[in-house]
């Protein structure tokens, strides 16, 4: 007996059946040589298919294939909270956070820096939810990047005068870890546990010292997805429960995809999120990093994941901060239109802004009855 | 080689080791050949006393321990949970209940509160003089066969004919007194423990319906003990999918060694949860919990000494978990117990003075509540 779909982990979305009025009805397949019961209820053959239409309307569903002599069990999930959402990641962040420290005097808001303020723009106009990911500092070879002399600079540096300010906007605009710093590349792909609980630690008191306990997230972007099961065991440690990745391939090897493999990537690929159920935690598929999308390329992209059934449900998106400084070797002068254009293509195609905390945790689902 | 403890699925307090840097310096212990090379999250075990120790903390909510014989190649890997609220915490917990929100429907227009019930004045005297919690597990109906048992009691009652007029008040009291589905009725016994899939999210639905009417979302738990702890796994799997992240049972050996109030667990598998407050199954997503004593069984000269054992076993000490059954507080029940009452206050008296503290059992054992490391 094998799922065919939804197989372990899955996380339905309205997209994947017919959508119901709390929930979706999906077929479910199941591959067998002999009848079987689904959730004890006889499943119909079909094209040699075994079929029976579900209604997922809960958080978590167990579902229990019997053929009388052997039974397994998956667990399905539907996140009703990620029904037509986009999301926005920004990595790599830094700058904008020594740019604060530096004109702690002369700016009366965090949204004096300009970076931030593109990001307060695209909140006020769209609703948008961003969560930035930080590295701890800044290291040698990320500065030769940068036309301008640019001076080292560490989260522990970070004034906190502006901890209310964030606080007041952690509804909309969370921190997480990222990495130590930007190179090497692939930080954590043969991380130790206690060298990647130490970064994590490290990043999470500057954050909850500068910003606040409300304003760390629950997802994260591993600095290039690169994390082994040690790494990703001591960010669910941390209480991460979602990490983001592009969970798609580069020259036939996955491709920003943790510890996954290809079998597992080539179903995320075209999904929007995945659990596994051996770590405890989510995946979630990155659509669109638009500092690699060429400005006329833009909608046309996004039109792309729209159609791609199984993404189209949740818009993850994301940026990296550097492009948005001119003395940066890659500058994009559209940075922000990157970002305020997409937004309002997604409020167009009806998308609502949410966070991974908001999409993820059970606590903030509807209960089923 | 095999995990002795913690186990898959452990919830550990402050009574399983050393409290250190915001957890506990946990010794596990893992039972192997004496000549084996065991590691333990790469740590190198010393063999003590018949088995390979190392002292590991745990911490945060999830850890994950993968201990490796060098020797055979084997290896395993496990999840122990750090549950830090659960130290020190107590509830008291009640089932069987359906009288009382008959009579709060009988006298809809002459009580002024839900309190002037005398059964729920008792808890709520626990509560204004000790601050407890308290979770009421609910039946559906009152029929003829729970009747029997009463000589005053006569008349039918179900969830959908409870008055909705004090729902505003249930709602107000909703951070110390939750209910959630116990069965649809007292008999047959142990409803769940054959019970279909169906069946079990009838009964959940019907309850949840009329809970969220009468008395608001917010008093709506996600814990419940299912009537005689009877549940296979099916049933467990339909309770999960309504929302319960927890389930609370006796998980001991009855007087013929058969596991008693204990869901779908063997009786082996409750030998090993016996001596324990928590723990999670991770195959079915939920936490489990013991119920340590149920304050009906005892008479009022052995309830300190029942409560002091508790105390003195260090698995079962960090979470008191009382519980007791409406029946037993009126006087036409066919074995009423005059000393409800104090049993309920000398139970909450005692937990005071040892230093517990009020809690409901989502807030000792859910990740949401701990604070992220």
């Amino acid at each position: 007996m094998t799922f065919i779909f939804p197989r372990q982990g899955d996380c339905l979305t309205v997209y994947d059946g017919i959508p119901q009025a709390n929930g979706v009805k999906v077929t479910v397949k199941v591959k067998s040589k002999k009848p079987v019961t689904i959730n004890q209820q006889p499943a119909r053959l079909d094209n040699g298919v075994y079929c029976l239409d579900i209604l997922f309307d809960a958080y978590l569903t167990l579902l229990t294939v019997s053929d009388g002599e052997s039974e397994e069990t998956i667990r399905v999930y539907y996140l009703a909270n990620a029904q037509n959402t986009v999301s926005l990641a920004v990595e790599d962040n830094i700058f904008f956070l020594q740019d604060l420290t530096h004109h702690q005097h002369v700016y009366k808001s965090i949204f004096d820096n300009p970076y931030l303020a593109v990001c307060k723009e695209a909140h006020d106009q769209y609703g948008a939810k961003i969560t930035f990911n930080l590295f701890y500092e800044t290291d040698s070879k990320s500065l030769t990047y940068f036309s301008s002399p640019r001076e080292h600079f560490q989260l522990s540096m970070m004034t906190d005068k502006y901890q209310n300010e964030f606080m007041a906007c952690s509804d909309w605009l969370k921190l997480t870890f990222h990495s130590n710093c930007e190179y090497p590349p692939d930080p954590y792909l043969h991380a130790t546990y206690e060298e990647t609980a130490k970064d994590i630690a490290l990043a999470h008191h500057e954050i909850r010292r500068f910003a606040g306990e409300s304003s760390l997230s629950g997802g994260c972007n591993v600095h290039y997805g690169s994390a082994n099961r040690e790494a990703v065991r001591a960010c669910r440690n941390f209480g991460y429960k979602c990490l983001s990745g592009f969970f798609t391939f580069l020259e036939g090897q996955p491709f920003v995809s943790y510890y996954l493999d290809a079998d597992i990537v080539s179903r995320l690929d075209h999904r929007d999120f995945w659990y596994d159920a051996s770590e405890d935690m989510f995946y979630n598929r990155t659509d669109l990093i638009l500092n690699r999308t060429p400005y006329e390329q833009l909608i046309p992209a996004l039109e792309q994941v729209y159609a791609d059934v199984g993404r189209k449900s949740n818009l993850t998106l994301l940026m990296h901060e550097q492009y948005f400084y001119p003395d940066y070797c890659a500058y994009l002068p559209r940075f922000k239109e990157l970002i305020l254009d997409t937004f309002a293509w997604a409020k167009e195609k009806g998308y609502t802004p949410a966070l991974m905390d908001e999409i993820i945790d059970e606590k903030q689902q509807k209960r089923k009855s | 080689m095999k995990f002795i403890f913690p186990v898959n699925g452990t919830c550990v307090h402050k009574y399983d080791g050393i409290e250190q840097d915001g957890g506990i310096l946990v010794p596990v212990r893992i039972s192997a050949s004496c000549e084996d090379d065991i590691r333990v999250n790469g740590i190198k075990a010393t063999y003590d006393q018949g088995a390979f120790v190392v002292p590991l903390l745990i911490d945060g909510y999830r850890n994950t321990v993968t201990a490796e014989n060098l020797t055979t190649g084997e290896s395993e890997k496990i999840a122990v949970y750090h549950v830090p609220h659960a130290s020190d915490k107590y509830r008291i917990s009640v089932d069987d209940n359906i009288l009382f929100l008959q009579d709060i429907t009988y006298h809809r227009d002459t009580y002024q509160s839900i309190f002037d019930n005398p059964y729920l004045a008792v808890f709520k005297k626990a509560h204004d003089i000790y601050g407890t919690k308290v979770h009421m597990n609910l039946f559906y109906e009152y029929n003829a066969d729970a009747m029997q048992l009463f000589s005053d009691h006569k008349e039918y009652f179900n969830l959908s004919m409870m008055t909705d007029a004090f729902k505003e008040e249930f709602e107000a009291n909703a951070h110390w007194l939750r209910f959630s589905i116990h069965s649809y009725a007292e008999f047959p016994p142990r409803p769940y423990a054959h019970a279909t899939m169906e069946k079990a999210d009838e009964d959940i639905k019907k309850i949840h319906k009329e809970i969220r009417r009468f008395a608001g979302d917010a008093c709506l738990s996600n814990v419940c003990t299912t009537h005689f702890g009877s549940g296979n796994r099916g049933v467990v799997r339909t309770l999960r999918n309504h929302g319960y992240r927890a389930l609370t049972g006796y998980f001991t050996l009855d007087k013929q060694g058969n596991p008693l109030v204990a869901y779908y667990y063997t009786k082996e598998e409750v030998g090993t949860v016996e001596h324990r407050d928590f723990w999670r199954d991770e195959e079915e997503d939920i936490t489990f919990g013991r119920i340590d004593t149920v304050l009906n069984s005892l008479k009022m000269d052995n309830i300190l000494p029942t409560l002091e054992a508790i105390k003195a076993d260090n698995g079962r000490r960090g979470f008191l978990s009382m519980l007791i059954h409406e029946q037993y507080f009126y006087p036409d029940y066919k074995t009423y117990l005059p000393f409800f009452e104090d049993l309920i206050m000398t139970a909450c008296k005692f937990a005071t003075e040892n230093g517990y503290q009020p809690s409901f059992i989502s807030e000792a054992c859910l990740e949401e509540y701990i604070r992220r490391k």
